[in-house]
């Protein structure tokens, strides 16, 4: 299915699809009816069903989203049941353009695997050119010939090019290499004042992740008053105005403007406030400063950010002892190591179940430390269960987040992308998580 | 490598992974063995000319380095070309004038001053942007046209001149001066011989030696410069691949490139001792009768 801009899932090779029981325990979905791989294989319930038990057993990320799933039934030609073991209202997510566990593999394909290597079996517009094509440089495609809705083929070739250099991409577009990009937050000024078409919302939360609750590494932040006085610390319109020329990319939350988890209460609860910071650092018995290692990269822009965001805690006492990873890699390993008690953080907003897989869960890479809140945890499994509006629960799991301080979020950080004049066809929204579906770019 | 934070398993299976997916990944790839037992197992197919599987694409890291080895080399043999040209020329130039021979001095250290990365981005401003004369990024195969595989090389190749010319050029000019000062071109002014004669056939000649040594130097300080220039025009070459391979800790593909840095520095020493031996007599004589000595030594 496809994540629609205005956040409504749209059938694409599911026409039909759900949850059927009173828990979010019972998913079923009805496939399209006369769909092909690029390889020509059918692609049918059985078909599904074999691709989404490989996902399952494969060491990848995509075999997170579906941890709860027990058990894959297919009950037609073309119409499969999912039963979960525990309540899990994110099928609808794993399966949209968003994180792509819908994007099916053709079981010809998965009885090889290593086919898959260098080339593509799925059952999309367009298929690679392996031959055409070098690993992280270039990736050539061409019409799948079989895809079951022509009319959304729009190109004869498509080119994708690895620009490693975000300057140089800019550059590219200018010169007319080039006629989609994705962007970033460090480009995104530069690529309007280029007169580059820049399509962006808000996606990311962004700021420093106050990991270490319980104070095992840095005691100061075992106390929820300094990881309060720290959110209050920070203008951070202010630092939005000033990194991405917007001062309403300010976050003070969990969750964005159009997300059912959006409170807008929440944004004055945790607003800017030096006073209060100081009064809450008093408290809790560091009137006189205190010193807060954290771990950052230069990804992002999240190094500019924390920099940021230090001289403003400097405001008030405190300090950041800053150590920049050498890399993305080493900054995911010391983050995980439970060495850096605080670390920068970049993190995809969506429903609070996105914030729950990473974020929340105790064995989630960005909660290192394990803390596990029982409000948060009742909370969650009142959400999990509840089907049809979740916006309540969302909103005090939301609340609950704050009122903890388990980060302190700055930045509702756009995910762009770049079109030149004469192109459309990506709409990105917070309704779609800023992930538009690409294939739809076109001709005006 | 192996000391560094992180390793490829956490760049393949992402930052959701959990440990024991994590595990599983450096079972498979072998990154649960001890380092020596790891290296040990590389070199065993490295003397076979096996140099192992990339961890991250699965793919032999030969086929993927010989794949890049052409657009490095491109850059690399023609900034050598080019830096060595002009360098030459500009040194030789300088060595005669003593205000040009300032002029060269200062306009080297801002050739060496002046950083790649910057100097990449101004020329596809320039050149690619507002005179639409070269793509900005890009390689082409040379077999898909030398005129379009020129323009794609043409302003990376400009960026790692830079810094080449200036230092051959003034490399060049101190040779060229130490040379001209010697009491035998005095001499040969005295005879009535041309100018041009005692600047390429006697003065260049006796400077060449140097000026040999630091095109060597030149050629394998480019490879380093090919990391930068590569990334800045997107050029899928060894650079390139040494940066990707060392943030997705692909050790096959890090070692592989070593071992092609490694082996193309090997081959650029030799050729840098063979031309000394061609530019001075002396040498071949010397080894002729050190040859001579040692076959009369070895006779009963």
């Amino acid at each position: 299915m496809i994540l629609q801009p205005d956040g409504v899932f749209a059938p694409n090779l599911a026409v039909d699809f759900g949850y059927t029981d009173d828990k979010n325990m019972r998913y079923e979905l009805t496939l399209r009816e006369g769909v092909k791989f690029s390889d020509g294989t059918s692609l049918d319930a059985e078909a599904v069903k074999t691709h989404l038990d490989y996902v399952r057993t494969q060491p990848t990320s995509l075999a997170q989203l579906l941890t709860r799933v027990a058990n894959i039934e297919v009950t037609g030609p073309l119409s499969l049941a999912i039963e979960l073991s525990e309540s899990d209202p994110g099928l609808n997510y794993a399966f949209a353009q968003g994180f792509g566990v819908g994007n099916v593999v053709s079981p010809t394909a998965i009885a090889s695997p290593e086919t898959l290597d260098l080339g593509t079996a799925g059952a999309g517009p367009y298929m690679l050119v392996p031959e055409e094509s070098i690993p992280f440089d270039t990736y050539t495609l061409i019409p799948n010939p079989h895809y079951w809705n022509p009319g959304r083929i729009h190109w004869d070739e498509v080119v994708v090019r690895v620009i490693p250099n975000s300057s140089s991409m800019i550059e590219a577009i200018r010169a007319g290499q080039v006629q989609a990009a994705h962007g970033d937050s460090t480009t995104m000024v530069a690529a309007a004042d280029a007169g580059i078409t820049v399509l962006a919302a808000p996606l990311l939360l962004v700021g420093i992740n106050l990991m270490d609750r319980a104070g095992a590494v840095s005691a100061p932040l075992g106390d929820v008053r300094v990881r309060r006085a720290l959110n209050h610390a920070v203008d951070r319109e202010a630092i939005a105005a000033a990194l991405l020329g917007d001062g309403t990319l300010a976050l003070s939350q969990y969750a964005l403007e159009g997300h059912k988890g959006y409170d807008p209460v929440l944004d004055a609860a945790n607003g800017y406030d030096p006073d209060l910071a100081r009064q809450l650092l008093q408290d809790a018995g560091y009137g006189d400063g205190v010193t807060i290692p954290v771990l950052d990269v230069s990804l992002l822009g999240l190094d500019t950010v924390v920099q940021a965001v230090a001289g403003q805690l400097a405001e008030v006492g405190v300090v950041l002892d800053i150590t920049t990873a050498a890399d993305v890699t080493a900054y995911f390993t010391g983050m995980v190591s439970g060495e850096h008690p605080a670390a920068a953080i970049g993190y995809g907003l969506g429903t609070m179940q996105t914030l729950s897989v990473g974020f929340v869960d105790p064995m989630g890479p960005f909660n290192p430390f394990g803390t596990v809140d029982e409000e948060l945890d009742s909370l969650y499994a009142e959400y999990f269960e509840t089907v049809g509006d979740t916006s309540d629960v969302e909103q005090r799991i939301n609340a609950r987040l704050v009122d903890q301080a388990w980060a302190l979020p700055v930045l509702g950080s756009p995910l762009s992308w770049y079109l030149v004049e004469g192109l459309t066809g990506i709409e990105a929204t917070s309704g779609n998580g800023s992930i538009p579906t690409l294939v739809d770019i076109r001709p005006a | 490598m192996a000391f560094l934070p992180g390793d490829a398993a956490v760049s393949l299976v992402g930052r959701n992974a959990t440990e024991e997916q994590l595990k599983q990944v450096r079972e498979d790839l072998g990154l649960e063995q001890p380092v020596w037992a790891q290296y040990g197992q590389w070199l065993e197919g490295a003397v076979r000319g096996d140099l192992g599987n990339s961890m991250i694409n699965r793919q032999p890291v030969t086929a993927q380095l010989n794949g890049r080895l052409a657009p490095s080399m491109s850059l690399i043999v023609g900034a050598t070309l080019i830096a060595t040209t002009l360098g030459v020329a500009i040194g030789i130039l300088g060595a005669q004038r003593g205000r040009i021979g300032r002029v060269i001095d200062s306009g080297s250290i801002g050739g060496l001053a002046v950083p790649d990365f910057w100097l990449g981005l101004v020329l596809i401003v320039l050149f690619a942007v507002h005179l639409g004369w070269f793509p900005p990024t890009g390689y082409v195969r040379w077999n898909e046209g030398v005129g379009p595989w020129m323009r794609s090389v043409a302003l990376p190749i400009a960026t790692l001149s830079v810094p080449a010319t200036a230092i051959l050029a003034r490399q060049t000019r101190e040779a060229m001066s130490t040379a001209l000062s010697k009491e035998y071109v005095r001499t040969l002014r005295a005879a009535g011989i041309g100018e041009c004669s005692i600047l390429f056939r006697h003065g260049l000649r006796n400077a060449a030696i140097p000026v040999v040594t630091v095109v060597g130097l030149v050629f394998i300080g480019s490879l380093g410069g090919t990391v930068a220039v590569e990334s800045v025009f997107a050029i899928p070459g060894l650079g390139s691949t040494a940066v990707h391979a060392t943030a997705t800790r692909d050790l096959p593909l890090i070692q592989g490139v070593v071992v092609y840095f490694t082996l193309i520095v090997i081959v650029v020493n030799l050729l840098v001792d063979l031309a000394y031996r061609y530019l001075d007599p002396r040498l071949q004589s010397a080894t002729a009768t050190d040859g001579a000595f040692a076959n009369s030594g070895a006779a009963p």
